[in-house]
């Protein structure tokens, strides 16, 4: 489970700093994203598993 | 070269920072005096000049192996842990962003851009905030963040890795990141001779 929850943390900042590009950092490449799909996926997946085991709070 | 260091402007010069942090980031680990000229890009007797300095001060201690003379940093003085703090807060990330990046593949090149490469190069400002590196090559972008997370951790700021292909390095036209980042004070990270 650590393994697909690994890179989560990466997207979620690469994402945010998508929102503001500038000079100071690259922006994010279709390459970039299709690389990052099959991990999104599988992340995807892991939710849909365990969303039914999880208590509502 | 500097006359004096504007990273952290007490110390000598550039080069005495580099020593220093890198025996104090590497705490027990000898160096020769050959490794340290060749790894910091100086004489031979440059590091010994310093060596000798920092010897009769009591901060580095020296070891003979025939004719190698090995340094390690003292860690048994009432300055050890404040100087290495110090050090890690201004010239660690040269030697702490190496060390993470050296196990990661397909790197080929390795740099330090933005304020801390310009404090380094001697363009005076602020006190950097943050180091911003830029690595060449195809890594995968999840050693990259755990690499930069560990660097993070060690230095007490935040360290911002970014990947580029060869390619977009060697051609930058048309790229304002990498337009930008080559025409700023760069700082090379060597990945090839290994830390220890």
């Amino acid at each position: 489970m650590g393994a697909v929850l690994r890179p989560f943390d990466r997207m979620r900042r690469q994402r945010n700093e998508a929102e503001y590009p500038g000079a100071h950092r690259p922006e994010l490449t279709a390459a970039d994203v299709s690389r990052d799909l099959p991990r999104v996926a599988a992340i995807a997946d892991l939710a849909e598993r365990v969303l039914d085991r999880m208590s509502p709070y | 070269m500097q006359a004096s260091s504007l990273l952290l402007p007490i110390l000598r010069s550039p080069f005495q920072g580099e020593l220093l942090a890198w025996l104090y980031l590497h705490p027990g680990v000898e160096a020769s005096l050959a490794d340290l000229a060749r790894r910091f890009g100086v004489s031979q007797a440059t590091v010994s000049r310093e060596a000798d300095r920092l010897a009769q001060a009591g901060l580095v201690l020296e070891r003979r192996l025939g004719i190698v003379r090995l340094l390690r940093a003292n860690l048994d003085t009432v300055v050890t842990r404040p100087l290495t703090d110090l050090l890690a807060v201004t010239y660690g990330p040269m030697a702490i962003i190496t060390d993470a990046l050296m196990p990661i593949e397909h790197i080929t090149g390795a740099y330090i851009y933005g304020s801390w490469a310009a404090r380094y190069r001697g363009e005076p400002g602020p006190v950097p905030g943050d180091v911003d590196v830029v690595v060449i090559g195809a890594p995968d972008a999840d050693d990259l963040y755990e690499a930069a997370a560990t660097a993070e951790r060690r230095l007490a700021r935040e360290v911002n890795i970014t990947a580029v292909p060869e390619s977009a390095w060697q051609s930058p036209a048309g790229n304002p990141f990498l337009e930008s980042v080559r025409t700023r004070p760069l700082v090379k990270l060597d990945l090839t001779t290994g830390v220890i």
